[in-house]
């Protein structure tokens, strides 16, 4: 076990002088700093293709097309004065016409009949058949 | 490690970040070479656990040393690299480690040819994963078998077992080896 032991113990010594071949910190830091570069460049690329898609996409098709707004304002109140209204003249009417339509007035006269008594007679039963 | 840059750190300091990762790069990168064997792999897997550190860091709820939470983080790492680098060099590994453990000879490619390597260093790579991090933390990272638990997310009784089963694997190979 002694002689394991002296080997191990010129192996460890060996082992230990073994050092990591540069300056590791930097070699991971800078790597990350530049993984966060490229992030952020890529995160701004994305962010200007992004805004003129937008520009492209909001611009009317028809430059000439002008978009109409519609605002909606009180009606302007203006104050005329009555002398300002333009007066027309009415022909003054007779007080005399009659508005009223006349009527024509006609008379009719009825000629009166005489009924003999079998007539009369035969108009009663006529009407109690029908009855 | 101070409580007042961890906290610091937390809260998205840079500088504090920085002298986290300053601090504990060379563990984590000891770590990856001896688990991974690869100093390119080592130098990627490191990169990957100061990440994930860092994003993780504002759920760092303080149970164990940001050391050893960080560590657990950078095993992970290793794991998930060697897991990617395919199984079927492990299989291998294993196959070999099957024989060790039996007693058997090393199968003579097994054998480094580099003179800068000890038997020991050579006996380590018999190891399985599980092993070779119980080892490095226990023994070269002088951690207690508690803070080795926590980084390997694993029992402390399943710590002490790995590695009594690794000791005996390299003094088996010492043996064989001398």
């Amino acid at each position: 076990m002694n002689d394991l032991r002296k080997h191990l113990d010129e192996l460890t010594a060996e082992y230990r002088k073994n050092r990591y071949p540069g300056d590791l910190a930097e070699e991971i830091l800078r790597q990350q700093r530049g993984m966060g570069r490229w992030l952020w460049s890529f995160a701004g690329a994305a962010a200007a293709a992004a805004a003129i898609a937008l520009v492209l996409f909001m611009r009317p098709e028809n430059p000439a097309e002008t978009v109409a707004i519609v605002v909606e304002q009180p009606a302007p109140t203006t104050q005329v004065s009555l002398g300002d209204v333009p007066t027309f003249a009415i022909p003054q009417l007779s007080t005399e016409i009659d508005l009223a339509p006349t009527a024509p007035s006609f008379s009719i006269s009825v000629p009166s009949f005489s009924m003999s008594p079998d007539e009369q007679s035969q108009t009663q039963s006529t009407t109690q058949e029908s009855v | 490690m101070d409580q007042v840059t961890i906290e610091a750190a937390r809260r998205g300091d840079r500088d504090a970040q920085a002298t986290l990762l300053r601090r504990l790069g060379d563990v984590w990168y000891r770590m990856s070479l001896g688990l991974l064997a690869n100093a390119d792999d080592a130098r990627d897997a490191v990169q990957e656990t100061a990440l994930r550190f860092l994003r993780d860091l504002p759920r760092y709820r303080g149970d164990s040393s940001i050391s050893t939470w960080s560590i657990g983080i950078a095993i992970n790492v290793a794991r998930e690299m060697r897991r990617k680098a395919g199984s079927s060099q492990r299989a291998a590994d294993n196959q070999q480690l099957a024989s060790v453990q039996s007693g058997a000879e090393f199968p003579e490619d097994s054998v480094s040819t580099d003179e800068h390597r000890g038997m020991l260093h050579r006996a380590m790579e018999h190891l399985s994963d599980r092993q070779r991090e119980a080892v490095m933390l226990r023994y070269f990272e002088e951690m207690s078998v508690e803070d080795t638990a926590a980084a390997m997310q694993c029992a402390t009784g399943t710590v002490k077992a790995t590695v009594h089963q690794a000791l005996r694997i390299l003094k088996a190979k010492l043996k064989a080896l001398a």
